[in-house]
């Protein structure tokens, strides 16, 4: 499928900030799974952007405004061919345990999406709720999506009560969060079961209007994980919508959670007060046929 | 400077040993005579204050300044066979960890190999994923770092600590030298001890070997937290004697990848960046995002290769301790040697044997957190009650690979001689590495712990020893002099300095004009009492309340705090609840100075704390006898201004007059020019409160207006004669040579910007000048005695008796006249601020961006 995706951030501040320093992860990965077709990166106040690989790969671009200026849009524009995917889970015919240790070869380079990390901490909650649901002499692939159905269940999905902040311990109190919390959750106890798990940053095809596949999550971008299987793969998974990665997920980038893959840091100095929009579309083009690898 | 009596004459041609040089000194300090002693000692205690550097300025009052430890007067002597050996080794160890952090944040080649358990790095908060692969041209993370050794029983050097992120203290072994070689110069005769003077051009030298400009210049600063620091005051003399400024993270500026500093013409490029940060804390926008010391976007600069950080980002991995303990197969895996300098084994507490053996034996072992330092995070369990321990080995077995322990070192001990007398103590030695090839021989060494030197250094620094590092006798050696020849490139006045001087002016000027204004007017009738006296004196008080920044009419209304003239001495002197007394403008006047330290000379600082800590005293205790005598007989008042004369004195003989001056003198004069104008207003067109306006200005009045305002002497020197109004008003505002007339200051004004600016201005740089001479324009052209109509009729005789001239009123157009005066003023100190310090107009766009002007 090809996707025409337009995301727009604005910060709108109270009164002129005078200087900002940004750095956005906005655009798509390339991967075998996805193919990027075409991107631009369009920024105002106009500056020059510079871009970089960060340390998980993902390309970042950054920016700085040192003059006074009201307000700061960036919009970034891709379109992105993804590609049908294989079923990985279902030949995968062993426990938890034994998936824990068909990994260990691999620990050095999983070791920073084996450990807690800043907004999925292990706590004695988490770990208890992963012994229930990733028991270590459970089957490693029913495990798993039974916990994607566990969260995609248990969790009501409510935009506005959560923010970047909210602890996990809240959001499992008060069952309920959005796809970045439930992504968050996820990785937890994928993590304390002592398996690999790591944050997904991206686009979804929505199609609100009255379409029976409609998807949640994306008046903004996305967040979703993915689980390291024995067999080399990363999987991805959304407990958002109960489904596993497929052709209508886009990805920006990947790293330990939210903090690694931000689509918008930066700072600014000047008044404390800001307002943040953010604007996704997320449209098939249809008819369109690009070659494979353009 | 010491005479004392017996000599050093013992000493033989040859270079003794350290074992016999330290015996000889020692024979040689019990040789003296307690008074002889008690003279060196007091004369190491004046030097520290004359320095001011060595006491710490938050808690000295006058009462602790005794408190001191003592002066340390025995060296910590090191042969040069001895110190060639550490040397070795720690050019070794600095090596290797160099080469450990350029794999680290590359392949990570030694972590595949398996040499050192990737987990220690990995999970390391000091391991900054963001630095991974930076591109820069530069291959080396270390520029200067340091180790801290300890001696075992046997005496033999252990190192204990490697500072591969910041190396702090080195200019404290400087002091400690210049003040021995000032009190005791006799202890050096006929010793060649290692020259370490020249440490700071060393250091430089090393940041320039970082940078490849092809114009040769290198702009460096020195980044650090400021005075909160508590090794600020190693970091302002460090940068001192570099020649380089010291800077905060709010004074630089990320520019399309480049560094600039903001200063009072404009932004300046930097090239390197010697840091006293922690790298998690040096960019808010990759790194710790509540860090308020970084600089957004710093790191795009390193990655661009347009800037050099010493030491490189994320060196502060190094200083993990459970890494130190896979030092040895560090230095195999990178060099192939083995370590030549021993290290204490280290235990990691991730592994449970070693848990078990550390819990069953603890008395023996000293805890340390992996990679947090100081007091706090290091534990002699020996010393530590049950239930401490009980605490602590929960948080050890809930996260045990944060931990590890060695054991507790028995320590050789070295004499020391106080003023207590002399006594055997342990020391910590340290150690400063310069790049790959040099160990200093400018090393510091203390009595007590490693963490003792960050804890309060600056209290402690009696405690520092001087480390004599000797020179062999046959030359073998061959000394490194640094190779800086010309003072490196100078960076202009940071706006945020110039800001503090330009704040530290006026805050003294305007401490001065209020003691000086109140003596005069203190002497005054109370000016609510209904006596003709009384109200013929408001104008005076008047004018005290508005050059202090009350309404006029202040003293007719009294708050509660000021019932009567018994009051109003404490209010405007001592009072610190009142943000215009004396003691408030010193305190800010000090809190400016305090930050800026490094910006004027040493004589300076004293001067300004001496007073502000006696006025504080003062207040302390303003209910006894004492200070409710020197408040009313004003002696105090005279104090304050014989030492603020003296302030400015010092300013005026020992500062360069350099741009910083000059914002010292725009602050004075801004003040000044403004005080005078409202002063003068008040007494010339004065509002009666509730009265009618007075019709006559009484001669006595301007009199006293003269002395408030240090005028009476210019006056009687230029007109002989009883002051009148116009002249007064001529004097006050027109006169060119009388030093507090508007006219004066803002000339002084214009001059300070024309100084600063150059003789080519950047483009609108020179607003504020425009401004200034537009002022004085205004000023010139004032005709005084136009505002003075002429009295008709014999009016001259006073209704309040014999001998007081009257001069009449001016119209309300000079009212207008002073008022569109102050306006000007005021109005050009937002200029100043606009231009040269908000760092707001100076940017200088057109250079660095070509864009459509910002929205």
């Amino acid at each position: 499928m090809i996707f025409n995706i337009v995301h727009n951030t604005s910060y709108e501040y109270s009164a002129p900030a005078i200087e900002s320093f940004t750095e956005l992860r906005v655009r798509p990965r390339q991967s075998n799974l996805q193919n990027i077709l075409h991107h631009v990166t369009e920024v105002n106040p106009r500056v020059p952007l510079e871009e970089f690989t960060d340390y998980y790969g993902n390309t970042v671009e950054c920016l700085s405004v040192p003059f006074r200026h009201k307000c700061l849009s960036v919009t970034s524009r891709s379109t992105v061919e993804t590609m049908p995917r294989k079923d990985a889970l279902s030949g995968l015919d062993l426990t938890v345990s034994e998936a824990v240790r068909l990994n260990w070869p691999q620990r050095r380079l999983l070791f920073d999406y084996l450990m807690p990390s800043l907004h999925a901490p292990f706590t004695p909650e988490l770990e208890a709720l992963s012994k229930q649901c990733l028991p270590s002499s459970g089957s490693f692939a029913d495990s798993i999506l039974a916990l994607n159905s566990f969260i995609y269940n248990q969790f009501t999905y409510m935009p506005g009560v959560t923010d970047v902040r909210t602890p996990l311990a809240e959001v499992l109190r008060t069952r309920q969060g959005v796809c970045q919390d439930f992504a968050h959750l996820m990785i937890a106890l994928i993590r304390c079961a002592g398996l690999p798990a790591r944050y997904v940053s991206g686009y979804i095809e929505t199609n609100s209007s009255g379409d029976p596949d409609a998807l949640t999550g994306a008046t903004a971008s996305h967040a979703w994980v993915e689980v390291y299987l024995p067999s080399g793969f990363w999987l991805g998974i959304d407990p958002t919508n109960e489904i596993l990665e497929g052709e209508r997920h886009v990805q920006i980038g990947v790293g330990r959670d939210y903090h690694d893959v931000s689509p918008l840091r930066g700072v600014f100095k000047g008044p404390e007060r800001q307002e943040l929009s953010v604007a996704v579309t997320v449209s098939r083009t249809t008819g369109q046929s690009v070659p494979f690898g353009a | 400077m010491s005479e004392e009596g017996s000599s050093f004459s013992s000493f033989s041609k040859e270079t003794p040993s350290p074992a016999d040089l330290t015996l000889q000194i020692q024979n040689h300090l019990g040789g003296l005579f307690a008074e002889q002693l008690d003279r060196i000692f007091s004369l190491a205690e004046e030097l520290r204050e004359e320095d001011g550097s060595y006491f710490d300025p938050k808690n000295a009052m006058p009462s602790e300044w005794s408190q001191a430890n003592g002066f340390d007067l025995m060296p910590l002597v090191i042969g040069n066979e001895e110190w060639a050996r550490l040397e070795a080794g720690l050019i070794q160890r600095v090596r290797a960890w160099n080469s450990f952090l350029r794999d680290i944040y590359a392949g990570q080649e030694i972590l595949k190999a398996g040499v050192v358990p990737y987990e220690i790095v990995y999970a390391d908060p000091n391991f900054h994923r963001g630095c991974a692969r930076l591109p820069g041209a530069i291959p080396d993370y270390l520029q200067l770092t340091a180790f801290d050794l300890q001696q075992n029983e046997r005496g033999q050097w252990l190192v204990m600590e490697d500072h591969m992120g910041v190396a702090e203290g080195a200019t404290y072994a400087m002091k400690k030298r210049q003040i021995m070689r000032q009190i005791a110069p006799r202890l050096f005769e006929g010793v060649e001890v290692l020259f370490i003077e020249d440490f700071a051009a060393q250091v430089m030298d090393i940041l320039q070997e970082q940078v490849r400009n092809p114009d040769g210049r290198v702009r460096a600063v020195l980044l650090a937290r400021g005075s909160s620091d508590e090794h600020y005051l190693d970091h302002a003399s460090l940068a001192r004697q570099m020649g380089v400024s010291i800077v905060q993270g709010s004074d630089l500026v990320v520019l399309d990848s480049r560094l600039y500093l903001k200063t009072i013409a404009g932004m300046e490029r930097v090239d390197v960046v010697l840091r006293r940060l922690e790298t998690s804390l040096l960019d808010p926008v990759t790194f710790d995002a509540g860090s308020r010391f970084g600089v957004p976007g710093l790191l795009s600069c390193v990655r661009r290769g347009e800037l050099a950080m010493a030491n490189g980002l994320g060196s502060d991995l190094a200083d993990n301790r459970a890494l130190a303990a896979h030092l040895p197969a560090i230095i195999e895996y990178y060099t192939g040697e083995r370590p030549l300098l021993a290290s204490p084994h280290v235990f990691e507490l991730r592994d449970l044997d070693v848990r078990e053996e550390v819990a069953d034996n603890r008395d023996a072992y000293v805890v340390r957190h992996a990679w947090k330092r100081g007091p706090a995070h290091e534990w002699m369990v020996r010393h530590m009650p049950a239930h401490d321990w009980n605490r602590l080995w929960q948080q050890i077995d809930a996260n045990p690979s944060e931990y590890v322990a060695h054991k507790a070192l028995t320590q050789a001990t070295v004499p020391s001689w106080t003023a207590a007398g002399s006594r055997s103590l342990p020391v910590t030695l340290r150690a400063f590495a310069l790049g790959q090839n040099r160990v200093s021989p400018c090393a510091v060494a203390w009595t007590g712990g490693i963490s003792s030197l960050s804890t309060s250094m600056v209290q402690a620094t009696d405690r520092i020893k001087d480390v004599w590092i000797l020179r062999q006798s046959s030359g073998a050696s061959i000394p490194y002099y640094a190779q800086t020849e010309e003072a490196p490139t100078r960076l202009r006045l940071t706006s945020r300095v110039a800001e503090s001087l330009f704040w530290m002016g006026r805050y003294a000027e305007r401490a001065e004009v209020t003691a000086r204004a109140l003596r005069i007017v203190q002497m005054q009738t109370w000016p609510p009492a209904h006596t003709a006296v009384a109200r013929k004196r408001r104008p005076l008080w008047a004018a005290l309340a508005a050059l202090t920044g009350h309404d006029s009419e202040f003293f007719l209304q009294p708050e509660k705090k000021i019932k009567d003239v018994r009051d109003v001495p404490f209010y405007f002197l001592l009072d610190p609840e009142h943000g215009g007394s004396v003691l408030s403008s010193l305190q800010a006047c000090r809190e400016n100075a305090e930050n800026i330290r490094e910006h004027f000379p040493p004589e300076v600082w004293s001067v300004l704390n001496r007073l502000y800590l006696q006025l504080a005293f003062d207040a302390d205790q303003a209910g006894t006898d004492r200070v409710r005598m020197i408040l009313e007989d004003r002696s105090l008042h005279q104090d304050i201004i014989m030492q603020l004369d003296e302030l400015t004195g010092a300013l005026e003989k020992h500062m360069l007059h350099n741009d910083a001056w000059h914002f010292w003198q725009l602050g004075v004069y801004a003040e000044r020019s403004l005080t005078t104008i409202l002063a003068l207003e008040q007494v010339l067109v004065p509002e009666t409160g509730g009265d009618s306006p007075a019709d006559s200005i009484s001669s006595s009045n301007l009199d006293l207006l003269l002395q408030m305002l240090a005028g009476q002497y210019a006056y009687r020197s230029l007109y002989h004669a009883r002051p009148i109004a116009t002249r007064v008003a001529r004097l006050l505002l027109q006169d060119e040579d009388f030093p507090r007339s508007a006219f004066f200051c803002l000339n002084g004004m214009r001059r300070a910007l024309e100084a600063t600016l150059g003789e080519n201005p950047a483009k609108g740089a020179d607003t504020p000048l425009k401004h200034c001479a537009r002022a004085i324009t205004d000023l010139n052209y004032i005709d005084i005695m136009t505002y003075f109509p002429r009295r008709s009729g014999n009016e001259s005789s006073s209704p309040l008796g014999g001998d007081d001239d009257l001069s009449g009123v001016p119209t309300a157009e000079f009212s207008g006249k002073l008022e569109d005066l102050i306006d000007l003023l005021v109005e050009f100190n937002v200029l100043i601020s606009d231009h040269y310090l908000d760092h707001q107009v100076v940017i200088r766009e057109p250079e660095l961006f070509d864009l459509p002007s910002p929205r």
